[in-house]
């Protein structure tokens, strides 16, 4: 099978302020300076595995697992400590979908700014733009300030806008952090954006997805990998995997209540 | 590279927009704020301005020249941490904010450049001396860029740098003769170590006094732009794959 992405022993770590018990004088000297001691965490250990071409990989696992960590070193956001990571394809990564509007510029300049921040050029972004105004159902309000829309109007832009940047770039690989959830609009929004989702993911792209939605999960992804305090505990089929998640949080819920 | 201009260009566009957004004055305000300072400097030309020919234009130059330097800089040292949610969370090349930040600045400088066209016509001076500032603002501009890679890759790791880099900028502003003569007595010669001098002397002399510059002076800005400029990339390459996890 040919690999699209292929992570063996990827290792990363951050050095955060902590609120640690300090000295007296170090604490004295924390008022002036506000730079507090170090600590050392380490959100990814060791990690290896492969998705094939094609393929899609859910990611579970509760917060501080080191799944974004993990979506954002395949990227190339972070900086890999060792470890090694091969991409196969043109990959793009998609956390937020509200990131770049900016609420003082019409909705006209909004898609052009986001689309630009996606890398599009201006023809490109031409050419879908009807398309996302349509899709967003806002033709009459183009040329509106953002920040006037409603918060159903302005998640529905920003969805749009995103799907549809995201459609022009016809990445083969895609990795997606918690953007399934289809953000806020009414039912019909919501039914149309999961069908738009469906239809660019069901066009041969590689995924790994990052979700909290275990259905979503399980619908979507073949397997699954769950992540706990930056190991891989389990990767396989995505039913197996989530039941096994699902008794460890029982688990853990049982002892916390005892 | 084609992808960054456009992204950037882009980037400096909507913070164009978005700067004249909701004022009633818009683009002018671009031009009100030199001008208030060139108006309070040429009521006292008395005292500082003694024995400057063309004063107005001479002050005007150096102020907007300045002035293109201070607001490069200052916004691509705060470009980093003003724009970390695209750093952190999109797949964004990080050179593009301080390309922004230099094509916002260079937009407002086009405007200010207008005015002194309307100077010299004012003062009956010829226009086509003004063809060979493209040149020295290609160069200064190199300058300029070098000088907001550095500065913005130290300001992610040392926040410190933005408070002060605005003092910075003001005592250089004060020890650049701006406003007052070059050839003013001063303790130990400071002009010869200030690169923004020679670029605001260098512009003066073309423009106004229609002398070419010295070669030395014209040899040195080059040699230094475009050395600041391949260390600022350097350093800012070197750190900028960091910046993600810093923001």
């Amino acid at each position: 099978m040919n690999i699209a992405i292929s992570v063996t022993n990827l290792s990363k770590q951050f050095k955060i302020n902590s609120p640690a018990k300090r000295a007296l004088i170090s604490r004295f000297s924390n008022i002036i300076s506000g730079v507090g001691k170090r600590k050392k965490i380490q959100p990814l250990k060791h990690i290896s595995f492969d998705v094939g071409k094609g393929e899609s990989l859910g990611i579970i696992g509760k917060n501080g697992a080191g799944k974004t960590t993990l979506l954002k070193l395949i990227a190339g956001i972070y900086k890999k400590d060792s470890g090694e990571v091969k991409i196969d394809g043109k990959l793009l990564f998609l956390a937020s979908l509200a990131n770049g509007m900016k609420p003082n510029l019409s909705v006209r300049d909004n898609v052009f700014l986001v689309g630009s921040i996606f890398g599009l050029s201006n023809k490109k972004i031409k050419r879908i733009f009807n398309k996302i105004i349509e899709f967003a159902s806002l033709e009459n309000f183009t040329d509106c300030k953002v920040y006037q829309l409603s918060t159903g109007m302005k998640s529905r832009l920003s969805f749009s806008t995103a799907i549809h940047c995201v459609e022009e770039m016809n990445p083969n690989i895609m990795l997606l952090d918690e953007v399934l959830s289809g953000g806020g609009g009414d039912e019909e929004f919501k039914e149309k954006n999961s069908e738009k989702i469906k239809e660019i993911i069901h066009s041969g792209k590689t995924l790994v997805i990052v979700s909290h939605g275990l259905s979503t999960i399980e619908k979507l992804c073949k397997r699954t990998m769950w992540l706990h305090q930056g190991k891989i505990m389990k990767i396989g089929p995505s039913k197996e995997v989530i039941k096994a998640y699902l008794e460890f949080i029982k688990k853990i819920k049982a002892k916390k209540s005892k | 590279m084609k992808k960054i201009l456009q992204t950037s260009f882009a980037l400096a566009k909507a913070g164009f927009k978005l700067k004249n957004e909701g004022n009633y004055l818009g683009l002018l305000w671009y031009v009100i704020d030199p001008l208030m300072l060139f108006m309070i400097f040429v009521l006292v030309r008395g005292v500082l301005g003694k024995g400057i020919e063309y004063y107005p234009i001479y002050l005007f130059l150096g102020l907007i020249i300045f002035n293109f330097f201070r607001k490069a800089t200052g916004s691509a040292i705060n470009s980093m941490s003003s724009n970390s949610g695209l750093i952190t969370n999109m797949q964004i090349r990080q050179e593009t904010f301080i390309l922004s930040s230099y094509f916002q600045s260079a937009f407002a400088h086009i405007f200010e450049v207008l005015i002194v066209v309307v100077l010299l016509i004012v003062f009956k001076l010829p226009l086509w001396y003004l063809l060979f500032y493209v040149f020295i603002f290609f160069v200064f501009s190199l300058f300029v860029l070098g000088i907001s890679f550095i500065i913005s890759t130290i300001a992610v790791y040392v926040k410190d740098l933005l408070n002060i880099w605005g003092t910075f900028t003001r005592f250089l502003w004060f020890a650049t003769p701006i406003f007052y003569s070059a050839r003013l007595e001063l303790p130990f010669d400071f002009n010869k170590y200030n690169p923004m001098y020679h670029f605001i002397k260098m512009s003066r002399d073309v423009i106004i006094y229609h002398q070419m510059p010295e070669y030395w002076m014209m040899i040195a800005s080059v040699t230094i732009s475009v050395l600041m400029f391949f260390i600022g990339f350097f350093i800012f390459n070197k750190a900028k794959p960091y910046f993600a996890e810093k923001l």
